[in-house]
């Protein structure tokens, strides 16, 4: 987890330092707003570690996750498009988003015959095998987004905070070298794949680009339709615990994300 | 005496004009000579392969392919030969033909003085460089097919008037005949895997091999032997080892003594799953190499994978022809570079690997009592649905909103 730590700090540096600027330059881009096209939607390139809450399922035993890919987070990457909808004067917009991620891990399998009679003063990895065992995680959610932009388009501050909440579902996949994973039960063989719903909860602020190089953001504007751009920081909660259902297998994670957002 | 030296004087000049004339009546015409068709022993076309078609390989000449050549003679009489020369210099001059000079060789015995015929000259008669006049059936030896480089023999196709002569009238045709296969692949490892073996192996060129077009892994379900190997190991007290133990291998300590560092040495007698030796497969590696001679290759049947392309370096293999592979049971692996002429090369080394159950994400979870996975394989047409099912009703959400959508408008 260290590295996410510092990686977040790095993230948010900006973030402080855009806040710290004198405001001197904010007249200048004030002069280009008339100029602005129509903005009706916000797309996001996104990137988060991930840790599914897999081990976290009641009744199961032992750490199966961490026991075979470890506590290291993996990348997931992803992309949300968000349709503002409605603009309500001096707060902000709303609209439903939609969202899509994938992440993948993966590691080298044990052979069992070498881990039942490996010695106490042996590292297991001495029985690795030339298999690999993966799981594959496809995260989807639709949410309500609110952004307020207010303060950005009012006040020239370059801070767009915003909140999402909406519904989730995970689809995954365990595969080993061999293909999809089987286990072997005593009611039959079940495929290691499977899909999980879930509740997404998320909070963030997004610093305006277009702040740093107001003329140059005019001209993006008139040349592709970018009303604005951001690089953003994002807490979120996809609950992936299987809203719903049953049993699932618990794929959602509590983590944060940073990407680049595009007001269109 | 003036009309005697007229008559000699026309007479002269009737040959030096005339003869010329007559000598090149006889013409001899190869007619496929861009598409040349080898047979196999049974008489059946060989259909070319995609890369290098039209050239000879090891398998070719070892399988004792003929060539079939076309041709087309006329102005020929009862006193002149058509003969066939091979070499791979010009064997018009005499001298490439005759003593101690000669460099090509009779392939084939004197064709037939007809105006359209065919030949078909065994592979192993045309690279068979051999001395005299006369022709000399070498299609019983398959030792000439080995060690070729990539090399052109010239068919000659001559008429002769006399022996020891300058031929009236050629023609000729060009065969591409590479025997020699690459290189050893290098960086050969292998890894157990569940029912399967994983092989690795360096890259082409990395070992010397640049023309290599697939990558064929020899497998023996019966090694002879794997070797034990006496080895010091140092275990310290945090887990670290020096020693290489592996998972396949038994390995016994046998005596411990204390060391610096809190470690302890020890000796172990160990079983890698590096070293074994196999007699199908070593037989091949043993002859093996660069130096010319071609390796007698494993048996087909060893085969149990081929992998094609340059620019792998890994290939799985779970059946050694339609036989799937035994968990905890020991295989002995080896590989071959096959190059763009379709030549196997030399055999490396075999190591041995023993296949076994590997851990599973999935089955560790399900075993901890995880409960997901609802996608039953013996329900697999309802379970398939059930898994789909959401993002189908998303879909149609979205369709039918857009229809409403549209219908307002």
């Amino acid at each position: 987890m260290t590295s996410p730590s510092r990686a977040a700090i790095v993230l948010l540096l900006p973030l402080l330092v855009a806040l710290s600027l004198p405001a001197y330059a904010q007249p200048r881009w004030h002069a280009g707003k008339t100029t602005r096209s129509p903005q009706t939607l916000a797309l996001e390139l996104r990137f988060s570690p991930f840790r599914p809450d897999i081990d976290s399922e009641p009744g199961l035993e032992g750490k199966p996750y961490e026991s075979t890919f470890g506590t290291m987070p993996r990348l997931m990457i992803a992309g949300e498009a968000d349709w503002q909808a409605f603009r309500i004067p001096h707060l902000g917009t709303v609209g439903p988003g939609v969202g899509v991620g994938y992440t993948n891990m993966s590691e080298r399998a044990y052979l069992k015959r070498c881990i039942a009679k490996l010695a106490n003063d042996k590292p297991k990895s001495t029985c690795e095998s030339g298999d690999e065992t993966s799981l594959d995680i496809w995260q989807s959610y639709m949410v309500a987004v609110v952004r307020f932009d207010a303060l950005w388009h009012d006040f020239r501050v370059p801070i767009v905070p915003y909140v999402k909440a909406g519904l989730g579902l995970g689809f995954w996949q365990a595969s080993t070298t061999g293909g999809l994973s089987i286990s072997k039960t005593a009611s039959g063989p079940v495929e290691g794949r499977g899909y999980t719903f879930g509740t997404h909860l998320a909070a963030g602020a997004a610093l305006a680009l277009d702040w740093l190089d107001p003329h140059s953001s005019v001209t993006l504007d008139q040349s592709v339709g970018i009303n604005s751009s951001y690089v953003f920081f994002e807490y979120y909660m996809s609950n992936l615990n299987g809203l719903g259902q049953s049993e699932a297998l618990r794929v959602g994670a509590t983590t944060w994300a940073v990407g680049l957002a595009f007001e269109l | 005496m003036k009309l005697a030296k007229l008559l000699w004087v026309v007479s002269m000049l009737l040959v030096v004009i005339g003869a010329p004339r007559l000598a090149s009546a006889q013409t001899i015409e190869i007619t496929n000579k861009d598409s040349l068709v080898r047979l196999t022993p049974g008489g059946d076309t060989v259909t070319p392969r995609a890369v290098n078609g039209k050239a000879v390989n090891y398998a070719d000449c070892v399988d004792n392919q003929r060539i079939r050549i076309a041709y087309k003679a006329s102005g020929f009489d009862p006193n002149q030969t058509l003969e066939v020369w091979a070499g791979q210099q010009d064997c018009k001059p005499i001298e490439a033909r005759n003593g101690t000079t000669q460099q090509c060789w009779r392939p084939h015995g004197d064709l037939p003085r007809q105006e359209v015929g065919t030949v078909e000259i065994p592979v192993r008669n045309i690279v068979k460089k051999r001395t005299g006049s006369s022709v000399v059936d070498s299609t019983g030896d398959p030792s000439v097919c080995s060690g070729i480089p990539l090399s052109t023999f010239s068919l000659y196709f001559m008429w002769f008037q006399g022996n020891g002569t300058l031929p009236i009238s050629t023609d000729q045709v060009d065969v591409s005949v590479k025997t020699q296969g690459p290189g050893a692949v290098t960086g050969l490892s292998v890894a157990p895997g569940n029912a399967r073996i994983i092989v690795t192996y360096g890259a082409a060129g990395e070992g010397g091999v640049t023309d290599q077009t697939s990558l064929r892994v020899y497998c023996d379900a019966n090694p002879a032997a794997t070797i034990a190997v006496t080895k010091q190991v140092l275990v310290c007290a945090d887990a670290s080892t020096s020693g290489d133990a592996s998972d396949t291998g038994a390995a016994d300590a046998a005596a411990e003594q204390p060391s610096d560092a809190g470690c302890v040495e020890r000796t172990e007698v160990v079983t890698p799953s590096s070293e074994c030796s196999s007699t199908v497969l070593s037989g091949a590696a043993a002859d093996a190499g660069d130096s010319g001679a071609s390796p007698p290759l494993p048996d087909d049947r060893y085969k149990c994978a081929e992998i094609g392309g340059a620019l792998g370096s890994r290939v799985v293999v779970e059946k050694i022809g339609d036989e799937p592979l035994v968990n905890d049971k020991s295989y002995a692996v080896a590989i071959a570079a096959v190059d763009s002429y379709g030549n196997v090369g030399a055999v490396g080394a075999p190591l041995c690997v023993m296949p076994g159950e590997t851990t599973d994400f999935w089955e560790t979870y399900r075993d901890g009592g995880g409960g997901a996975g609802g996608c039953s394989v013996d329900a697999a047409p309802i379970s398939t649905i059930t898994c789909i099912l959401p993002c189908a009703a998303l879909v149609v959400g979205v369709l039918r909103r857009r229809k409403r959508k549209g219908g307002n408008r």
